[in-house]
């Protein structure tokens, strides 16, 4: 068996057996980004001497007795958004084209620290939100199904990465569905955890209040060990919470039986993006989770529109006032799609800003309204499956058939799961939204959507 | 926020607000800046005449005394 298609907890069974070693983990994994990124542009930096370094040192370790715990020794990569000491930043932009940080993000801190390998920085839609685009200083990742359509962004990298069977888990961040979108159109794993669970200290900002950073990974238990990792309270991240972090991988194995399900149908059903194949992912979703014993039932929200509206609003405010002496000074500099977005905010009054605030509690309270009566929701992640580049698309329109920035307004934990291939042989997912901090009762419907849905048994490509 | 105006009323209430943040639209890139514009405030036209002066925005904070939750 390839060594990649080890889950991460597995890897680290057969390191501690000595039957594998990080350094062969590692190469394995460096060979398969060689062999592929060349058709998929995944990466705009592999870090081979840091990996290779990284993984002889985890050997060294547990040879002498350190452990230090189910991430010692497995490969990773970055988001081209997380700072990493002494190696390249960009944002994948020319106007962080020479940035190198010389402190690694919180998130690279605490994977350094748990022993991971760190293969290297993903490609990005500019600065999380612009793309897929031509006119930037690195080409745009591609979709690892059929490099003829696009990811999903802005983790297109650490989706692609994922999918191609390169790596196990490559971070991500998420401010409208910057995880969820791409992990549903590459066929992973995504999970954006509640707001405050996750610090985001040292990942460049797209918009503060909307900012999530979380894994991609190729299973529902990669993403609950690597949470492990990166969940806990950071004193000098403003948003971060000082709440206990459990045991994410406990309850992985449940089951549904008894768990109450609400479907906010209407975020979806008569949307006119909305294809037929993926209906029929998530109505034999459903029906599969009551053949385990679930209670499943549409469940009334506000209208999707108005929490499309609170997020944009909210994220071009955010986004403008990050990037405003840039965008006077340097507007040529960013790429054509991210300039065209990035302006919206100076057009949004402060009016308009506190509406969508006023907005956003009333969106909040809503969800967790819901969220009183059941255990959990369960909605698409996206309406269809992944575009061709050369489907024409309006880049600056609101219209997106991802179906995932509700949860960064009200800042639920939210995470899609593959369940299956559409029509043209694309993957589907289906997104869960769990309650404040209920990250384990996500993943334990997560899981189970995964074994019910066969998804193990789908060939990957590349595989 | 009212319903939108006819597009020559549009396209100056744009420049306006471009001009007011010292953004300089490159002239090519108009249009499709424009049309964004549009969409955009139609969007925020939901948000608008929705709440009386009781609902409160998400960012009303709450003091604690030292040492206090």
């Amino acid at each position: 068996m390839d060594t990649q298609d080890l889950s991460i907890a597995e890897m680290g069974r057969q390191l501690r057996a000595g039957s594998i070693t990080a350094e062969m983990l590692a190469r394995d994994a460096l060979a398969r980004v060689a062999a592929r990124d060349g058709a998929l542009h995944a990466f705009v930096l592999v870090t081979e001497e840091r990996a290779l370094a990284d993984a002889r040192r985890a050997d060294e370790e547990r040879k002498s007795g350190r452990d230090r715990g189910p991430f010692h020794g497995i490969p990773y990569a970055l988001k081209d958004i997380y700072d990493t000491a002494g190696i390249r930043t960009t944002c994948h932009s020319k106007l962080r084209l020479h940035n190198v940080p010389k402190e690694d993000s919180v998130a690279a801190a605490r994977l350094r620290d748990a022993g991971g390998v760190l293969l290297g920085k993903l490609a990005t839609h500019e600065f999380a939100i612009g793309g897929p685009s031509f006119d930037l200083p690195f080409p745009p990742a591609r979709n690892p199904w059929n490099p003829a359509h696009i990811t999903g962004g802005s983790s297109s990298g650490s989706a692609t990465a994922i999918g191609a069977r390169m790596v196990r888990m490559a971070m991500g961040s998420d401010t409208g569905g910057s995880i969820r979108g791409p992990a549903a159109w590459c066929g992973t794993v995504g999970i954006k955890p509640t707001y405050g669970r996750v610090s985001r200290r040292g990942v460049f900002p797209l918009s503060w209040t909307l900012d999530h950073i979380g894994p991609l990974s190729r299973s529902v238990e990669d993403s609950a060990i690597t949470l492990q990792v990166l969940a806990g309270h950071d004193p000098q991240d403003t948003a971060s919470a000082d709440v206990p972090v459990p045991d994410y991988s406990a309850d992985l194995e449940k089951g549904v039986a008894g768990l109450r399900i609400g479907v906010p149908r209407g975020f979806f059903a008569t949307a006119p993006a909305i294809t037929w194949d993926v209906t029929a992912g998530i109505d034999r979703t459903i029906s599969q989770l009551r053949e385990a014993g679930a209670v499943v039932e549409d469940v009334q929200l506000p209208d999707y529109a108005l929490f499309s509206a609170v997020g944009r609003v909210i994220m071009m405010a955010e986004a403008f006032a990050i990037h405003e002496s840039d965008m006077q000074a340097r507007l040529l500099d960013y790429g054509e799609i991210t300039a065209g977005r990035f302006i919206l905010g100076a057009a949004i009054t402060a009016a308009d800003f506190i509406h969508a605030l006023r907005a956003r509690r009333e969106l909040t309270d809503a969800v967790n309204g819901a969220l009183s009566h059941y255990d959990a929701l369960l909605t698409l992640s996206a309406l269809n499956t992944a575009p061709r580049f050369d489907q024409p698309t309006d880049s600056l329109s609101s219209a997106s058939p991802i179906q995932t920035i509700p949860f960064n307004v009200t800042g639920h934990p939210a995470m899609s799961v593959p369940t299956g291939l559409g029509a043209n042989g694309l993957p589907i997912g289906v997104q869960i939204v769990g309650r404040p901090f209920d990250e384990p009762m996500v993943f334990r419907i997560g899981r189970a959507i995964e074994k019910l849905s066969g998804w193990d048994s789908v060939k990957l490509p590349g595989g | 926020m009212a319903e939108a105006p006819p597009p020559d009323t549009l396209a100056a209430e744009f420049d306006c607000l471009m001009s007011r943040a010292g953004i300089t639209v490159p002239p090519q890139r108009r249009d499709a800046a424009l049309a964004a514009y549009a969409d955009l405030r139609g969007q925020i036209a939901l948000l608008h005449g929705r709440y009386g002066p009781e609902s409160e925005p998400s960012n009303v904070f709450r003091l604690s005394p030292p040492g206090g939750k």
